[in-house]
């Protein structure tokens, strides 16, 4: 069973932070990156399967991104795996999720993947939507936030759990070949171990390009997408909301949120 | 068109949120709305759907009593195909994450999900979304696609009153095959022991509360308000409330948090990990710069100790 | 533990390395031209200036060469770090014009008197730095005085909670205030008496209550307030009575309402007649209070050790005074969370450590792990712990030798590695290999624990 594990690097900004100068992102510079937190939880579970199943499994972490992305594949081959594929061009570039998931899909049907583990949505811009259109591209059986997961290799289905809202599950049973989104706390991530850190330093990372898996410029980045942006922008007020006063005017306005949100049970 | 939502046998208050922006941009663009019902018996849904501005409900009958994702996906598939609406609207939901971009994919429509503004400007649909974790807004158009599919963020609309006599139509459903199959619910764990993951509101404490004996105040804090306590790692490292309190990368995440008081908590990344997606987040701080207050919805500025004081009297 | 490693050793390894996070920890230490180079790899590009000018770890030399660059995004984010010294934020105040930045010095908590006078006199008519100034406890009273003379009522809260507030001050703000700052004034130690006789009377329990906190307040308007029609009134005032106050009552534990008994068991001068009652209260958290209480005899304790609420036995294991024999009843109770209470005392004798080393519960055994009097072999099991947060514990213990510490060098946990570094039980070689970690804090945290040792 081969498990393509697709994975990014997500963006966080800080409040003074300064757009590009088209006005439709934020400037690079400004931009401080690290492994998306979904991802660890779904490399987590295939690394899980791999140490499992021993041989049978094979796990790969795939990414579309620049050279910094590679920081996320390496993150990932310190806790297992044996090699990793990076995809870029300067054309990948705005890519929204269906551009990237018509790489990964192609890369997918490259490696002959059995199971797609991508993380449910990502912290940046949270589209909760690249796993299901590689789905949909491959004709596969999916299922989206999977928080529970239960398959052999070579079993002709998967018994995995949806969270639903409010903390109820759903049990369904996949059919296989399936791509799955994984949700926080279906594990617990592990940490890698010092030795594990320099040895995927060595391993095997592959660099392609859309062209190399046989896709158009016209497939990808802005033209392969199916929005736009027209431009971006801070909302006009700041996240946080300041309550003032003294304290006791302070706490009063707390326990007024309070009692609204708790319908005023208390 | 609106895709109805519901889940054993109720409406979800999701659909009448994206019935109420259907009928908003309705009025701004002369169109009608349709909302369609995907149910194993769909009249069932005849009642709750039918809010002022509906001007028509179709109904699929399905073979399948809860949500499945490729029959939602083939079927309203074959909906637009036979409709040509030019917004398709469902709430950004679970379910809608199983099937939307499926569909969009399928389709290559426009597509957009958790949306929370839309509007026209001339005949382009405007749709804004947030972007590095609600730091920004983003406006996204869809060049020159004849259908746009969007997933609507819950609780910006509001549901409509008013009932209408919406025409009702059957829409043949095609047969479809499913591929994954629902075996059953699982009712959320009722703890037993305190579990921090499935509190709704939670109350934590960080380092500012300086010694253990503090923490009882807090304690009763958090009981009078009927609240979970929660901690961050430097005090359950100390020994003062147990490991199983505490919130963050080491430790737990508040998954089925709404409300989230942070009392004395400077907010490293660790614990920041454990609860920055609660919709509702106030922070008490003497620090009126601590990272913590970058992801609060409420900032506090003061004192932990005098406001637990002063919140007291307000819950009895 | 007397270094090897110099602190030129570690300048030169830190200048070689090219790496900002060790250059961070030497640039408190190193001289005007050292500095000059090491923040030629600190300040390389800027998003590390806009990391260090935000990160809580940036020492304030760093800060105050950032400051130096005349940026404003960095200057703004330097202005608001808590560790900006008072010269720093006195300079910016010199040499910069910037509305938003002044506004930020004027609220830093480091600021000195004669910066916010500077502020004042060059911005007399920016609501937003006055604001600032009145919340600054640093503000002098005689700024005080001419800030209120026109502040808002918003921004005369601040002037009332100042400490530095005369009793004229307060009671500008209370003629010109509303409830909640009528309630700050009677606060005040500083409020004249004739201001606390007013909010003795005000049908405001907010204001009595408040006035019931004031440390300044008679013995004999205490006790009045002890009567008081309203619980909250009642309990604040039993917070504040002296134990020479309590002795002479006899009313104590008797309150109807749990919130007073609450306080009155929280209170450390309290009769033994009292905390006999109190011991025995329908309300669970009165006794867990007493339990707590170090005033509480070991008769008491005794009997609160059977209590059926987990909560009141843990709060007997965790008090001070709990005698030995009664720690060895409560090692053995069946809720970890007792037993970990019992674990974590520094006073309790190894063959209870050892007994107790036997529990499986993580809480019992991190407990122990801190605990600096654990032997050895209990050390030696909980480094190999599987839970990260119980392993952390032997690194938080002050007392774990080196040889335990050195099993967790290479703990997976990143942040189990930047605490160990700050132990002073390991060498300097033991830092020196900390100092190639794969995680920059780790890094940070070794150079910095180098550089103090070796200055």
């Amino acid at each position: 069973m081969k498990i393509l594990v697709p994975v990014k690097l997500v963006a966080s900004i800080d409040e003074d932070c300064e757009l590009r100068e088209d006005g439709r992102d934020v400037d690079p510079d400004f931009l401080d990156y690290e492994l998306n937190e979904w991802d660890d939880y779904s490399w987590e579970e295939a690394v899980r399967l791999q140490e499992a199943h021993g041989a049978e499994v094979e796990i790969i972490p795939v990414t579309v991104g620049p050279a910094e992305a590679e920081d996320g594949l390496r993150r990932c081959l310190a806790k297992g795996g044996e090699r990793a594929i990076r995809v870029w061009h300067d054309a990948l570039e705005a890519s929204d999720p269906m551009a990237v998931a018509r790489v990964i899909a192609k890369l997918a049907k490259r490696e002959n993947a059995d199971l797609v583990l991508a993380g449910t949505l990502s912290s940046d811009h949270g589209f909760a939507a690249t796993g299901m259109c590689v789905a949909s591209l491959l004709g596969w059986a999916h299922a989206a936030v999977v928080s529970r997961l239960d398959i052999s290799p070579g079993a002709e289905r998967a018994t995995v759990r949806r969270e639903l809202e409010a903390g109820l599950e759903e049990e369904i049973s996949v059919q296989c070949p399936a791509v799955l989104t994984i949700q926080l706390g279906i594990n617990e991530p592990r940490y890698a171990s010092l030795r594990g850190i320099k040895q995927a330093k060595a391993k095997p990372l592959e660099v392609v390009s859309h062209i190399d898996l046989g896709l158009e410029d016209a497939e990808v980045g802005e033209s392969g997408s199916l929005s736009r942006v027209r431009r971006m922008f801070a909302p006009e007020r700041g996240q946080a909301e300041l309550i003032e006063g003294t304290p006791a005017e302070q706490a009063a306005r707390i326990a007024a949120i309070v009692k609204q949100a708790t319908g005023g049970a208390q | 068109m609106v895709v109805a939502e519901h889940r054993r046998g109720e409406l979800t208050a999701a659909t009448l949120e994206v019935i109420a922006a259907a009928v908003e941009l309705k009025q701004a663009k002369d169109m009608t709305v349709a909302v369609a019902v995907l149910a194993r018996d769909p009249s069932a849904f005849t009642d709750p759907v039918s809010v002022a501005g509906v001007d028509e409900i179709v109904n699929a009958t399905v073979p399948v009593s809860e949500f499945q994702n490729d029959i939602y996906e083939a079927i309203v598939d074959r909906m637009i195909d036979a409709r040509q609406p030019a917004v398709v609207l469902l709430p950004h939901s679970i379910d809608a994450w199983g099937y939307a971009p499926a569909l969009a994919a399928r389709r290559q429509c426009g597509f957009a999900t958790d949306v929370f503004a839309l509007k026209y400007d001339g005949d382009d649909l405007v749709a804004t979304r947030a972007a590095y974790g609600e730091k920004m807004h983003v406006e996204l158009d869809f060049c020159g696609k004849d259908t746009v599919l969007i997933t609507l963020r819950s609780n910006i609309y509001k549901p409509i009153g008013g009932a209408s006599t919406p025409a009702v139509t059957n829409f043949e459903a095609p047969v479809v095959e499913a591929r994954t199959v629902a075996t059953g619910f699982i009712e959320p764990e009722s703890a037993g022991d305190v579990d921090i993951s499935q509190a709704e509101f939670m109350l934590s404490v960080g380092r500012g509360i300086a010694e253990e004996d503090n923490i009882e105040q807090f304690e009763e804090l958090a009981d009078a308000m009927g609240f979970t306590l929660g901690c961050s790692r430097p005090i359950a490292d100390s020994g003062w409330l147990p490991k199983s309190r505490q919130v963050g990368q080491s430790g737990k995440t508040v998954s089925n948090c709404n409300l989230y008081l942070a009392f004395g908590i400077s907010g490293s990344v660790q614990h920041m990990a454990g609860m920055k997606h609660v919709p509702k987040i106030i922070a008490v701080n003497t620090d009126a710069d601590a990272s913590i207050f970058t992801i609060a919805s409420y900032g506090v500025v003061a004192d932990m100790f005098e406001i637990a004081e002063e919140l007291k009297n307000h819950f009895d | 533990m007397p270094g090897d490693v110099t602190f030129q050793n570690l300048l030169g390894h830190s200048l070689n390395a090219r790496d900002p996070f060790l250059a961070a920890a030497c640039h408190p230490h190193a001289n005007c031209h050292d500095r000059r180079a090491l923040e030629s790899i600190l300040f390389a590009t800027s998003k590390l200036k806009r990391q260090f000018a935000v990160a809580r770890y940036t020492p304030a030399s760093i800060l105050d060469s950032l400051a130096e660059g005349r940026d404003e995004r960095i200057s703004l984010r330097v202005a608001k770090h808590p560790s900006t010294a008072p010269a720093t934020l006195a300079k910016m105040e010199r040499t910069t014009t910037a509305q938003d930045l002044c506004v930020r010095v004027a609220g830093h908590r480091n600021t000195l008197r004669g910066t916010l006078e500077n502020l004042y006199r060059k911005h007399p008519n920016s609501a937003e730095i006055k604001r600032g100034l009145c919340n600054n406890p640093h503000t002098p009273l005689r700024l005080l005085r001419r800030l209120a003379a026109d502040a808002a009522p918003a921004e005369l809260k601040g002037v009332a909670r100042n400490p530095e507030a005369d009793a004229v001050l307060l009671r500008l703000c209370w003629d010109r205030g509303d409830l909640y700052l009528q309630a700050e004034v009677a606060a005040h130690p500083k409020c004249a008496p004739d201001m606390r006789d007013l909010a003795e009377r005000s049908p405001h329990a907010i204001v009595r209550r408040k006035l019931a906190q004031n440390p300044a307040l008679e013995g004999t308007v205490l006790m009045r307030l002890l009567g008081d029609s309203e619980a909250q009134v009642r309990a604040t005032a039993v917070r504040n009575l002296s134990k020479s106050m309590i002795a002479g009552l006899d009313s104590g534990g008797r309150d109807p309402s749990s919130q007073v008994r609450r306080d009155q068991a929280r209170h450390t001068g309290l009769p033994q007649s009292w905390i006999k009652r109190l011991a025995t209260d329908s309300d669970s958290w009165v006794r867990r209070l007493i339990a707590r209480n170090q005033t509480t005899s070991e008769e008491v304790l005794y009997s609160l050790a059977d209590d059926a609420v987990m909560e009141v036995r843990r709060g007997v294991a965790r008090n001070p005074v709990c005698p030995m024999e009664l720690l060895l009843r409560l090692a053995r109770d069946p809720h970890p969370w007792v037993r970990a209470g019992v674990a974590l005392r520094a006073d309790v004798v190894e063959p209870l450590l050892i007994e107790l080393a036997r529990d499986k519960d993580i809480e019992v055994l991190s407990a122990l792990g801190k605990n600096p009097n654990a032997p050895i072999e209990i050390l030696d099991r909980v480094i190999l712990h599987k839970d990260r947060d119980v392993r952390r514990a032997v690194i938080l213990n002050e007392n774990a030798p080196r040889r335990i510490l050195c099993g967790l060098l290479e703990d997976p946990y990143p942040l189990n590695r930047v605490m160990l570094a700050g132990h002073g039980n390991l060498r300097d070689e033991d830092l020196l290999g900390l100092m190639h970690d794969p995680e920059p804090t780790v890094r940070f945290a070794a150079a910095h624990a180098l550089a103090v040792r070796s200055h």
